[in-house]
């Protein structure tokens, strides 16, 4: 099961890390970027230990920086996530705390928790991108703008992806 | 030392944490302080030659445009041709004595490509190798484009104009006044002429052009087209707002641009700057 784990979380780094450079970092659109990569960092298992999503997230960054020109921005970004992590879950656990193979997906968590779960996530990762890209309060709206139209167009390709690779859960 | 294996045990994480943000952190204020990206970017090899890789597939989708736009370019140079006087042995013009023999085009392919950034950068499959150096000025068919601030053997990045730390010295080609154009960081199709003054007949559509006064672009280059164009309340200059005439997204070749004389310049502009 452990191995499983393993080869199903590094192929989703993989595929979403692909998906971010080749696909949406080309996008035209100009207004809104499009970033999913945070995904593979929040649906890592509960119980993976904090260091290691922590450097996973930091060499994630690294990697979009690099493949987009970022000048760290993605890594700064995504190593808070990373960090933040921990503490997001602990706000969202079940009321009898979170079950050793608790996993915080779409599949076994459900819509409504998913939703919130992404959201929070998600806003951390985008606001601290964008201020950390202007740097200073000139445009502010602006930047407002850019974020919240980002934020919705990542949080649907989320959604969409997460609805897609839905699992039916026996238990 | 107890103390100290207590807190590293308890606290290893934060610690780690700090670590990689400062350099995370580090790494953003060099790309805000400097014209370059230092220290990961895309003209190394492995990501150079990947994303070359899929972006044949992009130059793909684009090819019926970019075809239209060479098409464009051929006639325009085919007419300039029929004017050249001596034409087709060109033995009459000296080397050195016409203005269009201090430029030479390098042709390149865009790797990567991006508009969604404060600063874009893009990525040439052109670099030391080929004779790039940095601050070169970079053109398509039918528009600037950027200048080139990383240079690998192989690749180049250039900064496009879409970025907010960009600047091309322009020129209004009906009334030659000379501007800067600039970009706000808003929308990436809408760029910003600066330095315009407002006694001077400047309407929609109008065309701008490079002025030529830097080493990096040759001049008369079309670069834009007015689209609005209001005063200024508390200056005497224009507010304008152009839209450039090629499309950046879409562009998958392009010409850096050679100046042979780029060196005696900008000597004596620095000389210049010195005084």
């Amino acid at each position: 099961m452990n191995n499983k784990f393993i080869f199903i979380n590094a192929v989703r780094f993989v595929l979403l890390i692909a998906l971010q450079v080749l696909l949406l970092n080309e996008l035209p659109l100009g207004r809104a970027y499009i970033m999913v990569y945070p995904l593979a960092i929040l649906l890592l298992p509960v119980v993976t230990p904090r260091w290691i999503v922590l450097l996973l997230a930091f060499f994630t960054g690294l990697l979009v920086d690099g493949f987009s020109n970022g000048g760290g921005l993605h890594t700064a970004s995504i190593t808070a996530l990373g960090y933040t992590r921990s503490y997001i879950l602990d706000t969202f656990q079940p009321r009898s705390g979170w079950d050793k193979m608790a996993v915080p997906n779409l599949s076994h968590q459900g819509y409504t928790w998913f939703f919130y779960y992404t959201l929070i996530g998600f806003s951390l990762h985008h606001i601290l991108y964008f201020v950390l890209e202007v740097f200073s309060f000139a445009n502010f709206f602006s930047t407002i703008m850019k974020t919240t139209l980002s934020l919705f167009s990542s949080l649907l390709v989320v959604w969409m992806l997460s609805a897609f690779f839905k699992r039916k859960i026996r238990d | 030392m107890r103390g100290i294996y207590y807190l590293l045990s308890r606290y290893y994480v934060l610690i780690i944490f700090v670590l990689l943000e400062a350099f995370a952190l580090q790494l953003v204020y060099q790309s805000h302080k400097y014209q370059e990206v230092k220290f990961v970017n895309t003209s190394n090899a492995i990501s150079g030659r990947l994303l070359g890789y899929v972006n044949s597939f992009y130059t793909f989708i684009n090819l019926g445009k970019n075809n239209q736009a060479l098409v464009e370019e051929n006639a325009r140079l085919r007419q300039q041709l029929a004017y050249q006087p001596g034409y087709p042995g060109m033995d009459s013009l000296l080397p050195g004595q016409s203005e269009t023999y201090r430029y030479t085009y390098i042709p390149a392919r865009i790797v990567n490509n991006s508009i969604n950034k404060n600063v874009n950068y893009i990525t040439l499959d052109k670099g030391a190798k080929d004779g790039i150096v940095k601050g070169l000025g970079v053109i398509s068919s039918n528009g600037v484009v950027g200048v080139i601030t990383n240079v690998s053997d192989d690749f180049s990045l250039l900064m496009s104009v879409i970025s907010i730390k960009s600047l091309v010295g322009v020129r209004h080609k009906n009334t030659n006044a000379l501007g800067n154009l600039k970009w706000d960081g808003r929308n990436p199709f809408v760029l910003q002429v600066e330095n315009m003054s407002k006694t001077l007949p400047i309407k929609k559509n109008d065309t701008i052009v490079t002025a030529g006064f830097s080493s990096i672009f040759p001049p008369d280059i079309v670069v834009a087209k007015v689209l609005t164009v209001k005063p200024e309340e508390s200056t005497s200059f224009y507010e304008m707002d152009v839209m450039l005439t090629n499309n950046i997204a879409t562009l998958s070749h392009v010409y850096i641009v050679k100046n042979k004389k780029k060196n005696q310049v900008d000597s004596l502009q620095m000389l210049m700057s010195n005084e």
